[in-house]
């Protein structure tokens, strides 16, 4: 069978339709009853923010600014009719910005004759030499965890994929390890200021991917947005979001997930019991562990920047420098380690696991029947405020799945072993200062080695208890040779070399990239640190 | 008229069955200690506990925390989706150091959690004196749901949407409380009293904080409540320990089973999450290491001082 997204211009219109009505239909009552009051309240919201907006961005001129300074001037004196039909124009122009495409023919291209678009971004000029580079891209990447499942529950559900976010290039590679591992193409949400990369752009607006203007902060919008991504989930779309919402900044795996993308499953399930369609929704967590991060440089000044949030939305970071990212990717093909996309145990939408069948399942493993979450005294009841609820335990079940999937790489591995030792040396420096500094600290290699080997052994039992995982050399090489690989992969592409090996010792350099990268082993910090007392 | 089923038939089971059914739900009642008891109108006793969960989505467990993971275990296979439970169980489970609404959530498939907490007893129900309890779940429906269903003209219910912070407070409440009757029984005095129990309300609060809850939850019913009623009255269990480990006591202390097992887990799990708890370590450093109450009292005065907040 086709997987839904293949047909998607053919139910194009059909979907904006949905989520108009959909969306007017709630606009109606967000203020209670009296529809009147409601529409005059979202058009307020969005109006006053949208103004505010183009203020700030001194967008006058365009026409955009005077058109909402009209419309806020004009809402007190229309009539409800007149109200409705402003609300269903600007909700369907959003539907409009927002919804994809999908075009075979980008998407066959894509897949098969990829070397050519891959050759493009690797800058060379040979074809060959492109179909040299897709050979290595599939040694380079490793797909694991638990794809035949997915697979499977494919076949019968909808898949709301959820990966952590920590590089622009997470939605390419999640493309093709989805496409590698034989699971269907997904649709997404991607911020408007990735389409700004012309290649990058080109295949995100022909593979299904939607536009999130995350400039727009109103409840119209986000709402046109959520219902979107609820008919598509409904429809049996398999579709693919970042809960973290943006990429992680310090480098730590997300623990605090945005959740209004993932209450659309929940919704889109409750949708479907209300119609007596029992088709389940699986959300899939998967980890993406890069050994080297694309935009480290930036997201880690960015995390040091108290106006961090303000920067939300970056648009000039090494993403949107073409030859940054073919230098970068050329020299991930270098690498000893490869990069690792972890399918973890999919979920129901309650955070339940399920079992090879499908059905959910209870802590200890008796079959559950889903749709039992929505009944109350046996009839099907709509609560909102519950099925948020639901939503932030899902959160939770899966950035605990998230721990649980981490990949340790030797970039991690060491990043957090030296920053330690950093930070016991100069107990002075507050954290800020001594990621400001240039340290030139040296860790004679003897002693790096010894306390690398107790971190080692306490990350092994944590990974038998299956609270992470360690990638197989981080296990099982010598030591001094997981080292020198997490030496050898920072000076591949980071321009300031966090650490640089003399004979005896290593001597940082950088030590916002330790922390950066030995982040990912934040959550066990505590655990880690009495190792080494 | 709604009907629910209750697991566990103590005193403080029975009292809430006595409640429920007085405002005219049905209740069917599980456990093995009050086959025998005179049931009020609209109350049925069983011992078969499976038949009360199947039958029954709302459920209200009052078993001792001891007795709650074994109970679930066995309890899993018959809980679905649209049960709702409210929990009164207090303290922290033996081996896992979980709250009980967290261990019935790790050990079933159950979402829509509450707990009941406060500073009523079983007889301060049977009494009808005008007291208060409070249910904390971030579920209103079913917070309201309770709250109807326990409400009279004596008992005024509360909700709460901080479930963590209510169910941690009424667990904390329970072993700062050995504090204070320590502090008595040393006659310590007014003044030194009043800051014992301010600082055992920060550290409260803290502890609150730390554990998932939200700040101010430990000023409510569950927390300070609780504390408040144990200052005034001069008893309780926790107290009671407190006077025992004073006189030098030991095992007179060890007979409170309950506020024993409280302060051993809560002093494991503040430890485990890293958290700071002076009051907490001091009186589990009484109840386990044998440190005198001079000693502890030593102890705490010598710590650096910080700022009263924070």
């Amino acid at each position: 069978m086709d997987a839904p997204l293949l047909n998607f211009n053919r139910h194009r219109d059909d979907i904006e339709r949905e989520v108009v009505d959909r969306a007017v239909d709630w606009f109606a009552k967000t203020a209670g009853p009296d529809p009147l009051r409601s529409y005059q309240l979202v058009l307020n919201d969005a109006a006053l923010n949208e103004i505010h907006r183009l203020q700030r961005t001194r967008q006058r001129g365009a026409g955009a600014l005077e058109a909402w300074e009209r419309l806020a001037r004009q809402i007190g004196r229309m009539t409800e009719p007149e109200l409705e039909n402003q609300i269903r124009k600007r909700t369907a122009d959003y539907a409009n910005d927002v919804a994809g495409h999908f075009d075979r023919r980008v998407y066959r291209f894509a897949t098969s004759a990829l070397p050519t678009g891959l050759g493009a971004l690797f800058k060379t000029t040979d074809l060959m030499q492109g179909l040299t580079s897709l050979r290595e891209l599939e040694s380079r990447i490793r797909v694991e965890g638990e794809i035949d499942q997915v697979r499977e529950l494919a076949r019968f559900g909808t898949l709301v994929v959820v990966p952590t976010h920590s590089s622009n290039l997470d939605s390419i590679v999640m493309g093709w390890s989805l496409h590698n591992a034989g699971l269907p193409p997904c649709t997404y949400g991607a911020g408007k200021n990735l389409f700004t990369n012309p290649l990058v752009g080109f295949f995100m607006r022909n593979l299904g991917a939607y536009r999130v203007d995350r400039r727009l902060r109103h409840m119209l919008y986000k709402d046109v947005l959520k219902f979107y991504s609820q008919v598509l989930i409904e429809r049996g779309y398999h579709s693919l979001f970042f809960p973290g919402g943006t990429r992680s900044r310090s480098g730590e795996i997300e623990s605090k997930l945005k959740l209004g993308l993932m209450g659309t499953a929940i919704s889109a399930y409750a949708e479907r019991v209300q119609r007596d369609d029992r088709r389940p929704i699986y959300i899939v967590p998967v980890t993406i562990n890069y050994p080297l991060v694309l935009e480290a440089e930036t997201l880690v000044e960015d995390h040091l920047k108290d106006e961090g949030q303000a920067r939300y939305i970056i648009d000039d970071d090494e993403f949107s420098h073409l030859t940054k990212v073919s230098h970068f990717v050329a020299r991930v093909m270098a690498l000893d380690t490869t990069m690792v996309i972890r399918y973890g145990k999919p979920l129901d939408v309650f955070g339940n696991p399920v079992g090879p069948d499908g059905r959910s399942l209870g802590p200890g493993g008796t079959p559950l029947e889903a749709h039992r979450y929505f009944l109350r005294d046996g009839q099907m009841t709509v609560d909102p405020q519950r099925d948020t609820e639901y939503t932030r335990q899902t959160g939770y079940a899966v950035a605990q799945a998230y721990l649980r999937d981490a990949v340790i790489l030797p970039t991690h591995f060491l990043g957090w072993l030296l920053f330690h030792r950093e930070r016991r040396l100069a107990p002075h420096l507050d954290l800020f200062a001594l990621l400001r500094s240039t340290s030139g600290h040296r860790h004679d290699l003897t002693e790096l080695c010894d306390d690398a080997e107790r971190v080692r052994r306490l990350l092994c039992r944590l990974e038998d208890r299956n609270q992470l995982k360690l990638y197989p050399s981080v296990r099982s090489q010598p030591i001094d040779a997981v080292i020198g690989d997490a030496v050898k992969t920072y000076g591949m592409y980071h321009l300031k070399n966090a650490v640089e090996r003399t004979d005896h010792a290593l001597v940082v350099g950088d030590p916002k990239m330790l922390y950066f990268y030995g982040n990912r082993l934040a959550p066990w910090t505590y655990s880690l640190k009495e190792a080494l007392a | 008229m709604t009907r629910w089923g209750l697991v566990g038939d103590g005193a403080w089971g029975m009292a809430l069955a006595r409640r429920l059914a007085a405002n005219g739900c049905q209740v069917t009642i599980a456990g093995e200690n009050a086959y025998h008891a005179r049931l009020p109108k609209g109350v049925v006793h069983t011992v078969d506990v499976r038949t009360v969960l199947v039958d029954h989505e709302r459920l209200l467990i009052a078993l001792p925390i001891g007795n709650l993971e074994g109970f679930l275990t066995g309890a899993e296979p018959y809980l679905r989706g649209d049960h709702r439970i409210v929990s009164t169980c207090r303290g922290l489970t033996p081996k896992a150091h979980l709250r009980g609404t967290e261990a019935i959530a790790r050990l079933t498939a159950v979402r829509q959690l509450a707990v009941l907490a406060g500073a009523a007893d079983a007889s301060a129900l049977k009494r009808k004196s005008p007291v208060a309890l409070v249910v904390g779940t971030p579920f209103s429906d079913w917070g309201n749901e309770v709250q109807t269903a326990l409400s009279s003209n004596s008992l005024r219910v509360y909700t709460n949407g901080d479930l963590v912070g209510v169910e941690l407070a009424n667990v904390v409440a329970a072993v700062v409380g050995v504090a204070l009757g320590v502090a008595r029984a040393m006659s310590v005095g007014p003044a030194a009293e009043a800051t014992a129990l301010t600082r055992a309300l920060a550290e409260m609060d803290r502890l609150v904080g730390g554990l998932g809850g939200r700040q101010g939850t430990a000023y409510g019913l569950a927390g300070l409540g609780v504390l408040g009623e144990m200052a005034y009255e001069g008893k309780g269990n926790s107290f009671k320990a407190g006077t025992a480990l004073a006189k030098g006591s030991l095992s007179e202390a060890h007979s409170f089973f309950e506020v024993r097992e409280a302060t051993r887990t809560l002093a494991a799990r503040v430890s485990l999450e890293h958290l700071r708890a002076p009051l907490v370590d001091a009186v589990a450093s009484m109840m386990e290491a044998g440190t005198t109450p001079i000693e502890a009292l030593a102890d705490l005065m010598h710590r650096p001082v910080g700022p009263e907040v924070g």
